[in-house]
């Protein structure tokens, strides 16, 4: 470990054991004691309140299906008027909460925060999240909560602080006129990438796809995922990530650009698809190519698949932070969110195209049927998409990954 | 007496909006830089944060890339602004001002879009190109954007400033210069030596004080090479940013340092230009 990184996690550790300790005399009342009144009084409660809906805020069918479609039901059904605060970065909310925690302020302005993996991770570690809840929604007998991919988050402990809104996969994209048979594993992406050279990239980590696709790469060179649930192990990482790097090191030279720069982002990646600079695409969302082929931007041509080892899969939450001053209300909205007619309309691929959080087996006939059929010529049916499940590796190994990735790939 | 009671209290609010935003953000970054954050529990003042930005590589080829891009800038809009408004000066005052004021108005991130839909390899012009036969296939252009020179950020800098810098030198040569040259022709001076001994000096103030501007907001600004910009290295502002957004918290320290060390290298630079400045005023 280099020195940076080494006194990075020092730091870190620090800081962390410095919040929590705050926590426990200041504000830590709320965050301990978890829900205990009925939900029916919850809805009462809430009536006539606002919650406030801190999330990422880059997406253009995302905000609509929040604005369009679940603003104004939970008006009409709860009384509740949703206000949504657009993020750049999801970090920015744990930031602004931690802030809040040590100068001990007791009425934030955040309700529900739209999270996972590492953010959900740090905000745990400092007691940022009120609970248990989740579990006791009424909505959360659709749910899973026995499965690994549902009660922990990146391998962190969930433990009802958050409750499931949706499930993405890692998917590839390519475009069927250009390209006959698109490389299903890590070899067949090498020598695709020297049969058509500049025709493939992938963003540059700390994007979210990008560190995606490189932990993809991880699983797929090394040939396992295993190692990676169980906590951070340095020799085990050495030898893997090393292993990796020298793949993407292979690869860069017949990348866009010979991989002498990156995109910065999967947006950017997705335009340099839609222009036809690059054959190749990838997202972490199994209906964006559908939805974008649906909006004209994508080529009619194009095709989703995964990779003959699997992909990647995470569940993504809503969470309610320890100073929220509408936990009732959050509530309510959390149980909406996800409840079957807004996972069926979340998962249409015209809007969001998002995977459902629910357990289709626990869901009645007609909700189960509208979850599971095709949609589209670009999608992947769902079974296909199930059975290819691959789990996210733990936070310390992505963050660890990410990192290495500018050292051993971008700056040499 | 009274009369200076007024100015103070005239430059009162301007002076606290000054002191609160800018010196307060200033020691504040300071302060974090320095190690001391105790909202993570950090309160020791040391210099680590420096020492470790200054024994990193990385650092200095941010550093090098942001004095080239804010050079290059600065040298080539200054030459433009001066050669444009040498032209310009006779003609009448609204062409002139139609020309230059117009791209002063456009935000700076608007202009770092627009020249990257004109200049990318899927651009207008690549496409133009490809049209008129000049290149095989649009992908065949140049890569501007995102690439090794930075051309991208500063074809950007050099359209939105170039126009700044030829209104302020056009104020200065509409002032006295056009009588004082009048009066160098009827002496007999070339078109050389009017420009050297009676023109330039009097607008090398306006040259100096507008490219100095620029100079200090290119090293220091962050938008366009955010979207123009390569993957690495990237100019200071951006990794500056970069590490404040790190999810690390202890990451704060070193993004703050960054930012003290831009503020004090644009210090330097524009006291070492501004004393250059007037050794040439009187040499």
């Amino acid at each position: 470990m280099s020195f940076r990184a080494s006194m990075v996690v020092a730091l870190t550790m620090t800081s962390l054991l410095f919040v929590s300790a705050c926590g426990g005399t200041g504000t830590g009342g709320a965050g301990s004691s978890g829900e205990d009144r009925p939900f029916s009084k919850l809805e009462r409660e809430a009536r006539g309140t606002t919650v406030n809906i801190s999330m990422y805020g880059g997406d253009d069918a995302i905000n609509a299906y929040v604005d369009d479609y679940v603003k104004p039901r939970l008006e009409k059904k709860y009384d509740i008027t949703l206000e949504r605060t657009p993020l750049s970065d999801t970090a920015d909310a744990v930031n602004k909460l931690l802030d809040e925690k040590t100068a001990g302020k007791d009425k934030g302005t955040i309700d529900l925060v739209w999270i996972n993996g590492e953010n959900f991770a740090t905000g745990a570690d400092a007691g940022l999240w009120y609970g248990p809840w989740a579990e006791k929604l009424p909505n959360a007998k659709y749910i899973d909560w026995s499965s690994q991919s549902i009660n922990h988050d990146f391998g962190y402990p969930v433990e009802g602080r958050e409750a499931p809104w949706g499930k993405a996969q890692f998917v590839m994209i390519y475009d069927a006129a250009k390209v006959d048979d698109p490389p299903k594993d890590t070899d067949e992406l090498l020598s695709w990438t020297r049969e058509h050279p500049g025709r493939f990239t992938y963003p540059a980590p700390p994007d979210f796809t990008g560190n995606a696709f490189v932990e993809q790469m991880l699983y797929g060179v090394t040939g396992e995922f295993k190692p990676f649930q169980k906590p951070f192990d340095q020799k085990t990482f050495d030898r893997a990530s090393s292993e990796t790097y020298e793949y993407l090191d292979k690869l860069e030279s017949n990348l866009w650009r010979s991989g002498e720069t990156y995109p910065t982002s999967s947006t950017k990646l997705d335009e340099l698809y839609q222009n036809g600079e690059v054959w190749l695409d990838m997202s972490y969302n199994p209906q964006l190519a559908q939805r974008q082929v649906d909006k004209g931007l994508f080529p009619k041509s194009t095709r989703t698949y995964v990779f003959d080892y699997g992909t990647l899969n995470n569940t993504h939450y809503v969470a309610i932070p320890f100073n929220s001053p509408n936990k009732a209300g959050a509530q309510v909205v959390a149980n909406f969110l996800e409840s079957p007619e807004a996972q069926i309309k979340k998962q249409d691929p015209g809007g969001w195209g998002d995977l459902t959080a629910l357990d289709i087996g626990k869901l009645p006939q007609d909700a189960r049927k509208k979850l599971t059929e095709p949609q589209g010529a670009a999608t992947l049916p769902t079974e296909v998409l199930q059975k290819n499940r691959l789990p996210e590796a733990r936070t310390k190994w992505l963050l660890e990954l990410q990192d290495g990735w500018q050292e051993n790939v971008l700056k040499r | 007496m009274g009369s200076r009671l007024k100015i103070a209290l005239l430059l009162a609010p301007a002076l606290v909006v000054i002191g609160v935003l800018f010196a307060g953000g200033l020691v504040a970054a300071l302060v974090q830089s320095l190690g001391y954050f105790p909202a993570i529990g950090m309160t020791q003042v040391n210099l680590a944060a420096y020492r470790e930005i200054l024994t990193d590589g990385d650092f200095l080829n941010s550093l090098l890339l942001t004095v080239y891009v804010a050079g290059a800038s600065t040298g080539i809009s200054t030459v433009l602004a001066v050669l444009a408004a040498l032209t310009l000066r006779r003609s009448s005052g609204r062409l002139s001002a139609v020309v230059f004021q117009l791209p002063i108005t456009v935000p700076h991130l608007v202009a770092a879009v627009g020249i990257s839909l004109v200049v990318s390899q899927t651009g207008l012009g690549a496409r133009l190109a490809a049209g008129l036969g000049l290149i095989g296939e649009p992908k065949d252009f140049p890569a501007l954007l995102y690439d090794r020179y930075s051309i991208g950020i500063i074809l950007t800098y050099v359209w939105k400033e170039t126009p700044f810098v030829a209104l302020v030198v056009l104020a200065s040569l509409r002032g006295v210069a056009a009588d004082l040259e009048d009066v160098a022709r009827t002496l007999g001076a070339g078109a050389w030596q009017r420009f050297w001994y009676v023109v330039f000096p009097v607008i090398s103030p306006g040259i100096v004080a507008a490219s100095l501007i620029v100079f200090a907001f290119t090293f220091g600004a962050f938008e366009v090479p955010y979207l123009l910009g390569k993957t690495y290295p990237t100019i200071l502002p951006v990794t500056a940013y970069n590490e404040y957004r790190d999810i690390d918290l202890s990451a704060r320290p070193i993004a703050m340092a960054i930012n003290i060390l831009i503020a004090a290298l644009t210090a330097v630079f524009a006291a070492a230009y501004l004393r250059f400045a007037r050794d040439l005023g009187r040499g």
